[in-house]
């Protein structure tokens, strides 16, 4: 599946440039996808929308701001949490986040690996995280310092 | 990508959003900032001023998610442990001199503000707090560094 990014405008600002990523020409992201899937949760998605809308314009990607080592180590996967919603996310640094999939984690799941609809989401949001890292290693995907990113013709951007 | 179609949900939840709303988050996200840098600053693992603190860890963590709505008093304990204003004019800096001796020294950064001077038997207390600064007596001298 081969994927491209895509600046969120209602979240990035002048502290953080905050993408997602639209999978084999979808419409729409894998975030547009997290908020609608998860509709029945309005409250905990308007905390989220305020808090991406915050570290864009105001105070940064934080690394506190997230629950860490999600993914692989150091790959920088993280998770905004809100209650028991879960929004994973690469954070690479406080001006460049993105953004993937997440959902609901039930009670008794102590990982997302114990649910299945969960696991799926994070799933698929490793392998974006691990599509982007390489991008980065290879130097086909460069993040400026203020969060901009800049892509080689020759970047190879599929999970 | 110029052809994105944005989520309903989250358009409907942006436009809905209240300015309160977003201060609120704002506030708490800044607040936890604040705590994070004076925990760089000092050295300090979460794990070192959740001891200093009394809490647990995962408490900490929850402090610095930017999700917290503090008490009043909660924050006053961090800005004495941490030793950092969060609070404006909540810091109360006192400094007991003898009665004949009263010259205080402040950097000439400091912003200065007294609301009080007593007497107690021999003692002066000067304190610093959050109103304008008052007329001295000619006794006591203030010398900036």
């Amino acid at each position: 599946m081969d994927f491209e990014f895509v600046e969120i405008e209602e979240f990035s600002g002048s502290k953080a440039r905050i993408y997602s990523i639209a999978i084999d020409g979808d419409e729409m992201t894998l975030m547009d996808h997290f908020f609608d899937d998860n509709k029945s949760f309005q409250t905990d998605l308007a905390i989220i929308a305020a808090k991406l809308k915050t570290m864009g314009e105001d105070t940064g990607c934080r690394p506190h701001f997230f629950k860490e080592n999600e993914g692989a180590p150091g790959d920088g996967m993280v998770a905004l949490r809100v209650n028991r919603l879960r929004l994973y996310c690469l954070r690479y640094d406080n001006t460049c986040i993105f953004i993937g999939s997440g959902g609901y984690k039930p009670p008794g799941a102590k990982t997302y690996q114990q649910d299945e609809a969960l696991n799926k989401q994070a799933q698929l949001t490793r392998k974006m995280v691990a599509a982007i890292n390489r991008a980065i290693i290879d130097r086909d995907l460069v993040i400026n310092e203020d969060g901009t990113i800049e892509t080689t013709q020759f970047i190879d951007l599929s999970i | 990508m110029s052809n994105r179609r944005p989520s309903k949900v989250l358009t409907d939840i942006l436009a809905g959003m209240d300015e309160a709303t977003l201060r609120h988050t704002r506030d708490r996200m800044r607040i936890a900032g604040r705590i994070a840098d004076a925990l760089n600053e000092k050295g300090l693992t979460q794990k070192e001023f959740a001891a200093m603190m009394g809490r647990s860890e995962s408490e900490i963590s929850d402090w610095l998610s930017g999700d917290r709505n503090f008490t009043l008093d909660t924050l006053s304990d961090i800005c004495e442990k941490l030793s950092i204003n969060l609070l404006e004019g909540s810091r109360i800096d006192m400094k007991i001199v003898p009665h004949g001796d009263l010259r205080l020294r402040f950097k000439k950064s400091a912003t200065i503000r007294l609301y009080g001077l007593h007497e107690i038997d021999n003692p002066a207390y000067v304190y610093g707090g959050c109103a304008a600064p008052v007329s001295l007596h000619p006794l006591y001298d203030i010398h900036f560094l």
